[in-house]
């Protein structure tokens, strides 16, 4: 018993383990919001007014989400840039 | 030699100078005395212990010297983990700022368009009306079956 109690300890030796952790970065709040749903046109609404209000609303909603897109674009290869400076 | 980790850097290099050190001076003990007639036995006793005593110190001489250069490391690493931890917040911040200027900047322009439609409705509808078939049409892209 007290051999093998030697022998488990000496053996420790090989086991080195490094206490470092480095946490996952947050991504910045206003790109994590989810993307809105694009409205339909009312069938009610057969003024051409009316679809270009709708189809304005839409374009507005693909204009953020590009923003967003962009914008996950460039955080991830800033990220991506400062953990390669790590190593 | 992670038990190692759990103790001060001094205490460790002192325990172990004193392993190696009672190791040494036990060898040259026991060797002494294993030629004076009488105590000869325990210099056998002295000289086995010192030899056990010897090995452990010299192991752990060598471990002392990979755990500082592992102790080293963890320092570096933590220091650059610390930097770069300050970077990604500096440029989460400046992302953040970029992306709720020109969402805002979307926003107004929707704004502007929307108002630009009110104030010539008038003109806008004055020679088109939509049927059915174009909203249905119009509809389908809007949905185009992906969720």
């Amino acid at each position: 018993m007290k051999t093998l109690l030697l022998i488990s300890l000496l053996l420790t030796g090989c086991a080195t383990s490094v206490p470092v952790k480095m946490s996952f970065p947050q991504a910045p709040e206003p790109i994590l919001k989810p993307s809105e749903t694009l409205q339909p046109l009312d069938p009610n609404k057969t003024k051409l007014s009316d679809l270009l209000d709708n189809a304005n609303n839409n374009y507005g909603e693909y204009h953020k989400l590009k923003q967003q897109n962009d914008a996950w674009i460039e955080w991830y290869n800033t990220q991506r840039k400062i953990f390669d400076g790590i190593k | 030699m992670w038990l190692l980790s759990f103790i001060p850097d001094a205490w460790i290099a002192l325990a172990v100078h004193i392993i190696f050190g009672l190791g040494i001076i036990g060898i040259i003990v026991g060797t002494v005395l294993n030629h004076i007639p009488f105590v000869n036995s325990y210099g056998k006793i002295i000289r086995a212990v010192s030899i056990a005593l010897f090995v452990s110190g010299l192991y752990f001489e060598g471990g002392i010297g990979v755990e500082k250069e592992w102790r080293a490391k963890v320092a570096e690493l933590e220091t650059k983990i610390k930097v770069a931890e300050t970077q990604s917040k500096q440029a989460n911040k400046k992302i953040h700022t970029k992306v709720i200027e020109k969402i805002k900047l979307v926003q107004v322009n929707v704004a502007n368009n929307k108002q630009a439609i009110n104030t010539h409705k008038q003109v806008i509808d004055a020679e088109c009306k939509l049927n059915a078939k174009a909203i249905e049409v119009y509809n389908n892209s809007i949905k185009n079956g992906a969720k």
